[in-house]
């Protein structure tokens, strides 16, 4: 995918090309780095904030524990977006209708695939939990008077 | 080539983080089914103090003033330059906000296969590597003749990657780092202002099942009433339903805590990675089959609306 992206965009000449960090499914995080790499770009991930300025982007990347690291990167670059700073909010239907009808949708023929470089899966399974929480049965009245008993044994009331 | 295990240390602000000691520990179960040795690799300036409690057989030491801090761009180099001169069996890195940046860089510079996510390797050495938010493992033999390894918590125990005697270090020659395209200015320290939550001894979690950020009223209203403090999982923040300095997760916050109790949170690895290390975790959800319930010591299967006013009456009532 990275592949076929990166003879698209090599096309359009982007100075700025923004992929999410990872999927929600498999949690690979390759896209970004893999398509930045094909377009000898180079490549931040975990960004969540990021601004151009005098052809380079001062981006802000994630660490964990609340820290960010303030960077510079030479444009053109990729970068893997973690978060905004504003929250995502949903588009009025009537604007999504309106943008329908303003612009178009141009298709780009994406060259052969060439998937080489995965590695190979030779089974999949459901993993073995090690362990199972002790469930607490009952209707939420009978399930706090439990959570209140547990409470005390542990310490916390 | 060799059959040796590469493991790139991470580092930030001089603290080595877990995830390095969990690789080592990697490491060394993959050694024994290669035959090679375990070899920490550590890049960075004047850092060589860092290297004190690997468990492994030997320590390459990269030093260059633009190795100081995390760049993507110069750890690339310097790491395309290693691997090319010592071709070794394996190169792990953390699936992390480092690791990530370098990994499928150099899997695509370098023209060699990469492996994601792996949590742990077999006996025989094959990869064992998490997909579909951990709820399906996917397992196949290493790549070879190099094969490049992204690494997740929760296969090992990062103190299996301790030892008190670490092996002696070798400096190893650093490449021109010219022209690099990645510079840092600066690290921006979380705001202090609120309450740290790394520090709080009881937690109520609130994940996507909360569903708006009004009823996040409900969540502080039980932690009131037994003496927590709300903290979210990413959704949550995202959201600007909670400040960023209350993240719980890969990204913000790991906790050790007496009682993580999780309501609306499904347990998607790169949340429970931040919470494996406290006491008791209690968790609410309506999925029966919800990961988090395989890490919780005890679990409610209900609507946490059902639960929570509920058990917030209870609390006062007792108090």
């Amino acid at each position: 995918m990275a592949r076929s992206f990166a003879a698209i965009i090599k096309e359009l000449q982007a100075d700025l090309v923004l992929t999410g960090v990872q999927a929600h499914n498999d949690l690979d995080g390759s896209a970004g780095p893999l398509l930045a790499e094909c377009l000898q770009s180079p490549y931040v991930g975990y960004v969540s904030s990021a601004a151009i300025n005098d052809g380079k982007s001062v981006i802000r990347k994630e660490y964990p524990g609340g820290l960010l690291a303030e960077m510079e990167v030479t444009l053109p670059a990729v970068l893997g977006i973690q978060a905004a700073e504003q929250p995502p909010r949903y588009v009025a239907v009537s604007k999504v209708r309106q943008a329908m009808k303003a612009s178009s949708i141009e298709e780009m023929d994406a060259s052969d695939f060439d998937p080489s470089g995965a590695p190979a899966v030779g089974r999949m399974f459901q993993p073995e939990a090690t362990a199972h929480a002790e469930m607490i049965e009952g209707s939420p009245e009978e399930v706090s008077a439990k959570l209140v008993d547990l409470f005390k044994e542990l310490g916390v009331l | 080539m060799s059959q040796d295990i590469y493991v790139v240390i991470e580092h930030l602000q001089g603290q080595v983080s877990d995830i390095s000691y969990t690789m080592l520990a990697g490491a060394r179960e993959l050694s024994q089914a290669t035959g090679g040795k375990v070899i920490a690799v550590l890049l960075g300036h004047n850092a060589k103090d860092l290297a004190e409690d690997f468990a492994a057989d030997q320590i390459l030491y990269l030093d260059h003033e633009l190795l100081a801090e995390f760049t993507s761009d110069a750890y690339q180099k310097a790491l395309a330059d290693l691997i090319s001169k010592d071709q070794p069996r394996a190169v792990l890195f953390g699936n992390t906000s480092i690791g990530a940046d370098v990994a499928s860089v150099l899997s695509m510079r370098l023209g060699l296969p990469l492996v994601s996510s792996c949590r742990s390797f077999t006996e025989e050495g094959k990869f064992v590597s998490q997909i579909c938010g951990g709820k399906i493992m996917a397992e196949g033999e290493l790549p070879s003749p190099i094969a490049l390894v992204t690494m997740a918590p929760g296969g090992y125990q990062p103190d299996q990657g301790r030892s008190v005697d670490s092996p002696p270090v070798t400096e190893s020659t650093v490449p021109a780092l010219e022209a690099l395209r990645v510079t840092l200015s600066k690290y921006i320290e979380p705001e202090s202002t609120d309450v740290d939550i790394s520090k709080e001894p009881l937690l109520i979690a609130v994940g996507r099942g909360i569903q708006n950020k009004d009823n996040i009223e409900l969540a502080d209203a039980l932690a009131q009433a037994i003496g927590g403090v709300v903290c979210g999982s990413r959704p949550v923040i995202d959201q600007g339903w909670l400040s960023t300095s209350r993240l719980v997760g890969k990204s913000g916050k790991q906790v050790k805590l007496k009682i993580y109790f999780a309501m609306g949170i499904s347990g998607a690895p790169e949340h429970t990675e931040a919470i494996t290390q406290s006491d008791t975790i209690i968790a609410v959800n309506t999925d029966p089959k919800a990961p988090i319930f395989d890490i919780a010591k005890y679990g409610i299967q209900m609507d946490l609306f059902e639960l929570v006013e509920v058990l917030t009456e209870h609390l006062k009532a007792k108090v």
